[in-house]
C-alpha cells in the first residue's frame, strides 16, 4: 500500500514538473507575438512562421499542463450536488470517473494520436502554407503527450481514491484524496 | 456481354454506398462549396438512391484541413476538397489545383487526362490510401484586393498580403511580406490597415466577403490561379470496395460536375465585376511588366521546389513537357484574342 | 433497431446531464460519454471502429491550430497579472470610492468595463475569465450579493461575443453569404443596447434593495478620494486598454495580436510598479496556464462529445423537428427563434449555427415578412443579429453555459455554481427582451448599416 502511494506521489511529480515548466511558455508566447507585431509593423518583415509558431505555443502550453490541472484540482467541476455527499461517496464518484470516464478517454487519445504522429512524422508533414513552418509531428506529437500525463495523474488519484476507499485507515489520511476532505479547501489555495 | 452474366451480377446484389463526405468549404460558398454539395446531390439521383454521399459542412465531423488525414485513415470515406490544400503532405498536389502562370481550364483537363497527369496523380494519392476524383473546375481568380495602387515591382516591397500557396511564395520571393491571417480576421485587418492587401478567389465570391468596403483596388488577372481544380477524395480501400459500375457513375457524375463548375463560373463573373464597379471599385489589369517580374520571381520558386521535392520535379516536368507541345497547336488554333 | 438509432442522440444527452451533476469534472464527462457512445455504436455495427480517430484531428485542427484562440491565454495572463500586481484592486476601490453614492455603482462600472472589454476581444473565455478575476474579488469583498456579482460578470462578459470584433458574427457571415463588415455594422447597436438594460437593471434593482450591493460607509474609508489616488489608479489600466485597443485600430496588430500586447503591456506595467518579483511572476504564470488548461480542457472534451453526437446523427434529428413544424416568414423565424434559445441550454453557439445555418442560410433572404422591414433586401443581416443576440443565452443558460463554466473554473471557491445559475436569469431576461425589441423594431440593428453605406 505505502509502495502503491510512491508511486502515485511519483506520477503526481512527473506530471506536475512537466505541466509547471510548460508554463513558462506563457511568457515566450508573449514575446513571440510581441516580436512578430513589431518586426511587421516598424520592420515590414512578415513571418508566417513567427504566426504558426503562436499556436504551436499555445497548444503545448495547454496541452502539457492537462495531468498538473488535474492534480490541483483545476478542471472545472459541477459540485451542486456532490457537496452533500460524504467523503467516501465522493471517493466513489472519482473512482467510477476515473475508471468509466477520464482513463478510456485518455487511452482512446494516446491510441489514434499515436496513429495520427506517426502517419506526420513518416511523410515529414510541414505547414500546408508554403511560407510556414516544417516538421509538424512536433507539435502533433504534444496531443498524445499531454494526455499521457493526464493519465498518469488519473492513476495516481485512483490510486489515492482506492486506498482512501479500501486501504487501512492509518494510510487514508496520508491519500491526496483524505487530505482534500479533511482540511476542505486548504488544498485549494 | 452475355445478359445472363448481367442478371448474375445484378442479383448479387452491389452494396449501395452510405458513405459520409466532409468538406472543407461551407455548402454555401458560390462554386468553392456548392459545387461540393452538388456532387452529393447529383450522385444520389443518377444512381437512384444507390450511391449517397452525405454532404458534412466543415468542423461538423472534420475540421477543414484534416479531410485528407480523414480519408486516409478510413475515419471518413469521402472528403470535398482541393488538391492544393495538401502542400504540407506532398508539395506536389499543388501542381494539381492550380499553376502560377499556369494553364487556363481546356489545357489543365488535356494534361490531366490526355497528357499523362492522371497517372501521376492516381499514383501519389494511392500511397496515402486514397483515391481522388477531379471533380470541379473553376475560372480564373482574381488577384485580390489592394488598398493602394501597385504600378511597378517596387510597389510590393514590404506589402503586407495575405497571400495563400504558391503565389505566397512568389510574393515572398519579390520582397512582400505575405501574412497568416486567420479567416475571420481578415476583413477588419484589411479595413484597419494591419495588411495593405489580400488574395481571395474570383469576382462573383469576392462580392459576397464584402472587401470592396475596406480595398477600392482590384486587380486582375489572377496570375497565380488561372483555372483551379477541386477533387473528391476517396479512401483506397472504399473506392475498391466499389462496383465496377459504381466507380464509373461516380467518374461521370464528377465529369458533369466539371463541366457545370466551369460554365457557372465563366458565366457569373462580368455581372458581378460591374456591381463591384458600381461600389466604387477600380478594376485594374496588371501591367505587362509586372506580370513578367512576377513569372520571373514564380520560375525561381518552381526550381526551388523542384529542388526540394523530387516528385514535385517530375510533375512539373510532365507539365512542362506538355505545355511546350501544346503552344504550337493553342497559337495557330486559336484566333487571337485582341 | 431503427427507432433505438434515432433514439441514440437523445439518450446522449440523457445520459449527460446527471453526470455532469456527479461532481467529477466536466471535461472528462464530456469526452467519455462521447467515447462510450461512440463505442456502443461500433459494438450495434452503426460505426466504423476507425473514426475515433477523428476526434485527435478536431483537437489538433479544431482547437490547437486556431490562432484565433491564442488570445485567451494571453487575456487570461493579463487579467491575473493584473489582480497579482494590485492594478485592478487598485482600480476597482477608487470606481467604488467615485460612485460609492451611486446604487449599485461597483456592478455599473463593472458593466462598463466589460463593454470596453468586449471591444477588445471576441472571445467570450477571455473577456469572464478577465473580469471574474479583476472584479469578483472585490465585489464580493464589498459584500455584494453573490448573484447579483456572477450574473453582472458574466452577462457583461458575454457582450464580447456580439459587440464588434466578434468571432461569432465571422461564422455567420461565412455560413450566410453576406459581409462580415456589414454584420459589425448591424450589431453595434444591439450590444450596446443589451449593455444599458443591464446597466438600467442594475441601477433599478440596487436602489430598490441597497442590501444586495451594500453603500460604502464613509467609517470604511481608509484613504479619502484624491485627484492623486484616480490617477495612480485609473493610468496603469487605461494606458492598457489604450495598448490593446490602438494597437489594432492603430493598424498595428490584429486582435488576437492585440491580445499579446495587453499581455506584454500587464508585465511591463507591474515592473514598473515594482511588483515583479519572480516569485510573482511564477505565480501569475502558472495560475493563467491553470486557468488556461481548465478551459481548453473544456473544449477537447466537448470536441469529442459533440462530434460523436454528429456522428450518430444528432444533427439530422434536430433539423427533422425544426422542419417538420411548419412554413411562411413569421413561423419559420419564431421556431428558429425558439429553437435556437432552446438549444442554447445544451450545445454552444458553434455546434447551433453549425446545425441551422447551412441548411436555413438558403431560404432565410427569401422569408416574407410583408413591409416590416423597410429594406427586405436586409432581411438576412436582420436574422443574424436576431440570432446573434439569442446565442449571447447560451453561454449562460444552465446546464451547459460555457461563461459559467469559465466564471466556475476562474473563481475557484469564491462562489458555487448555485450563485452562478442564479445570478444569470435577470440577464438571460433582459436579452431575451433585447431580442423582442429587435424583432419588432428591426431598425434597432438595420439602421446603422443603413446610415453608413
Ligand atoms: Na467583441
Ligand atoms: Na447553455
Amino acid at each position: 500500500m505505502d509502495g502503491l502511494l510512491k508511486l502515485a506521489g511519483f506520477l503526481d511529480e512527473g506530471a506536475t514538473r512537466l505541466g509547471r515548466a510548460s508554463a513558462w511558455l506563457m511568457v515566450v508566447l508573449i514575446l513571440v507575438i510581441m516580436t512578430d507585431v513589431t518586426l511587421r509593423h516598424w520592420f515590414v518583415i512578415g513571418s508566417t512562421k513567427l504566426q504558426e509558431l503562436e499556436w504551436h505555443l499555445h497548444g503545448a502550453l495547454f496541452l502539457l499542463a492537462l495531468g498538473w490541472a488535474y492534480s490541483r484540482d483545476a478542471h472545472v467541476r459541477i459540485e451542486l450536488a456532490s457537496e452533500r455527499f460524504s467523503p467516501r461517496t465522493k471517493a466513489w464518484v472519482e473512482l467510477f470517473g476515473c475508471c468509466l470516464f477520464l482513463m478510456p478517454y485518455v487511452t482512446a487519445v494516446v491510441w489514434f494520436g499515436v496513429d495520427y504522429v506517426g502517419y506526420s512524422l513518416q511523410y515529414d508533414e510541414a505547414s500546408p502554407s508554403a511560407t510556414g513552418l516544417p516538421h509538424r509531428w512536433i507539435i502533433k506529437a504534444v496531443i498524445p503527450l499531454g494526455f499521457l500525463t493526464l493519465g498518469m495523474a488519473a492513476l495516481a488519484k485512483l490510486i489515492h481514491t482506492s486506498v482512501f476507499l479500501f486501504g487501512p485507515e492509518e494510510l487514508s489520511h496520508k491519500t491526496s484524496f483524505g487530505l482534500a476532505t479533511d482540511v476542505s479547501g486548504s488544498t485549494n489555495d | 456481354s452475355a445478359p445472363t452474366e448481367d442478371t448474375n451480377t445484378e442479383t448479387e446484389a452491389v452494396e449501395p454506398v452510405r458513405w459520409r463526405m466532409t468538406s472543407t468549404y461551407p455548402s454555401t460558398l458560390l462554386q468553392i462549396g456548392t459545387l461540393g454539395k452538388r456532387i452529393s446531390d447529383e450522385l444520389y439521383l443518377i444512381s437512384n438512391g444507390d450511391i449517397e454521399l452525405k454532404f458534412h459542412e466543415p468542423g461538423v465531423l472534420a475540421p477543414p484541413f484534416e479531410t485528407f488525414d480523414a480519408v486516409s485513415y478510413g475515419a471518413l470515406e469521402a472528403g470535398w476538397s482541393t488538391p492544393g490544400y495538401w502542400a504540407g503532405k506532398e508539395p506536389s498536389l499543388q501542381l494539381f489545383a492550380s499553376v502560377p502562370f499556369g494553364p487556363s481550364a481546356p489545357e489543365y483537363l488535356a494534361w490531366f487526362d490526355f497528357g499523362g497527369g492522371k497517372p501521376l496523380f492516381d499514383e501519389i494519392y494511392h500511397r496515402h490510401n486514397i483515391h481522388s476524383v477531379i471533380c470541379g473546375l473553376t475560372p480564373p481568380e482574381a488577384s485580390g484586393w489592394f488598398k493602394k495602387e501597385i504600378n511597378s515591382m517596387k510597389d510590393f516591397r514590404g506589402l503586407k498580403i495575405r497571400f495563400f500557396g504558391l503565389g505566397g511564395k512568389v510574393m515572398e520571393k519579390i520582397g512582400a511580406a505575405p501574412q497568416l491571417i486567420a479567416g475571420g480576421e481578415i476583413y477588419q485587418a484589411l479595413e484597419l490597415g494591419t495588411i495593405d492587401a489580400t488574395e481571395y478567389a474570383m469576382p462573383a465570391v469576392d462580392e459576397r466577403m464584402g472587401f470592396y468596403e475596406v480595398a477600392k483596388h482590384y486587380y486582375l488577372p489572377g496570375w497565380h490561379q488561372q483555372s483551379t481544380f477541386f477533387e473528391l477524395m476517396i479512401n483506397l480501400d472504399a473506392w475498391n470496395a466499389l462496383s465496377e459500375n459504381q466507380q464509373h457513375m461516380i467518374e461521370t457524375t464528377c465529369s458533369a460536375n466539371v463541366r457545370h463548375g466551369v460554365a457557372e463560373g465563366e458565366a457569373l463573373q462580368a455581372d458581378a465585376m460591374a456591381r463591384l464597379e458600381a461600389e466604387g471599385v477600380q478594376i485594374h489589369t496588371w501591367s505587362p511588366e509586372i506580370l513578367a517580374g512576377l513569372e520571373t520571381a514564380w520560375d525561381e520558386v518552381a526550381a526551388d521546389l523542384q529542388a526540394e521535392d523530387p516528385d514535385f520535379a517530375r510533375v512539373w516536368a510532365s507539365l512542362s513537357a506538355f505545355r511546350a507541345k501544346y503552344k504550337g497547336w493553342a497559337e495557330r488554333g486559336y484566333l487571337k484574342q485582341d | 433497431m431503427t427507432s433505438f438509432i434515432e433514439f441514440l442522440p437523445f439518450l446522449m444527452f440523457l445520459t449527460l446531464v446527471p453526470l455532469l451533476f456527479s461532481g467529477f469534472p466536466i471535461a472528462f464527462v464530456l469526452g467519455g460519454t462521447g467515447l462510450a457512445f461512440w463505442g456502443l455504436a461500433v459494438l450495434m455495427g452503426l460505426e466504423n471502429p476507425n473514426s475515433f480517430f477523428l476526434v485527435v484531428s478536431r483537437i489538433f485542427g479544431g482547437v490547437v491550430n486556431k490562432q484565433l484562440l491564442v488570445a485567451i491565454p494571453m487575456f487570461i495572463f493579463m487579467g491575473t497579472m493584473m489582480e497579482k500586481s494590485g492594478i485592478a484592486r487598485d482600480l476597482l476601490n477608487t470606481l467604488q470610492l467615485m460612485t460609492r453614492r451611486v446604487p449599485g455603482g461597483l456592478a455599473l462600472s463593472v458593466t462598463l468595463l466589460g463593454v470596453i472589454l468586449a471591444a477588445t476581444t471576441g472571445i467570450i473565455g477571455a473577456s469572464v475569465v478577465m473580469m471574474t478575476l479583476m472584479a469578483l474579488p472585490v465585489m464580493l469583498e464589498r459584500k455584494y450579493d453573490k448573484p447579483l456579482a456572477t450574473g453582472t460578470i458574466a452577462a457583461s462578459g458575454t457582450l464580447g461575443i456580439l459587440l464588434p470584433p466578434s468571432i461569432m458574427l465571422v461564422v455567420m457571415a461565412d455560413l450566410l453569404g453576406t459581409s462580415a463588415g456589414g454584420l459589425f455594422l448591424a450589431a453595434v447597436v444591439p450590444s450596446l443596447m443589451l449593455a444599458v438594460f443591464y446597466l438600467i437593471y442594475i441601477f433599478t434593482r440596487t436602489s430598490l434593495n441597497p442590501d444586495l450591493a451594500p453603500p460604502m460607509q464613509d467609517t470604511e474609508i481608509e484613504e479619502p478620494l484624491t485627484m492623486a489616488m484616480v490617477f495612480r489608479s485609473f493610468v496603469p489600466p487605461l494606458l492598457l486598454i489604450a495598448a490593446v485597443l490602438g494597437s489594432i485600430f492603430g493598424g498595428i496588430a490584429t486582435p488576437t495580436e492585440a491580445s499579446g500586447v495587453g499581455a506584454f503591456g500587464a508585465l511591463l506595467l507591474a515592473r514598473l510598479r515594482g511588483e515583479l518579483r519572480f516569485t510573482v511572476l511564477r505565480d501569475v504564470v502558472e495560475r493563467s496556464t491553470l486557468t488556461t488548461t481548465m478551459l481548453f480542457g473544456l473544449f477537447v472534451g466537448a470536441t469529442a462529445f459533440s462530434y460523436v453526437f454528429a456522428l450518430v446523427g444528432g444533427h439530422d434529428q434536430i433539423l427533422h423537428i425544426i422542419q417538420s413544424t411548419g412554413t411562411g416568414g413569421w413561423t419559420v423565424l419564431m421556431i428558429l427563434m425558439i429553437a435556437v434559445f432552446l438549444l442554447g441550454f445544451f450545445f454552444d453557439w458553434i455546434e447551433i449555427t453549425l446545425i441551422i445555418l447551412p441548411v436555413f442560410a438558403p431560404i432565410i433572404a427569401h422569408l416574407d415578412f410583408g413591409g416590416h422591414l423597410a429594406d427586405p433586401g436586409l432581411t438576412t443581416m436582420w436574422f443574424a443579429i436576431l440570432m446573434a443576440v439569442n446565442l449571447q443565452t447560451s453561454f449562460l443558460t444552465p446546464p451547459f453555459g460555457f461563461a459559467l463554466f469559465y466564471m466556475k473554473g476562474a473563481a475557484a471557491d469564491l462562489v458555487d455554481l448555485r450563485d452562478i445559475y442564479r445570478g444569470i436569469i435577470p440577464f438571460v431576461l433582459l436579452q431575451l427582451l433585447g431580442l423582442l425589441a429587435i424583432l419588432l423594431w428591426p431598425e434597432i440593428a438595420l439602421w446603422l448599416p443603413t446610415v453608413v453605406k
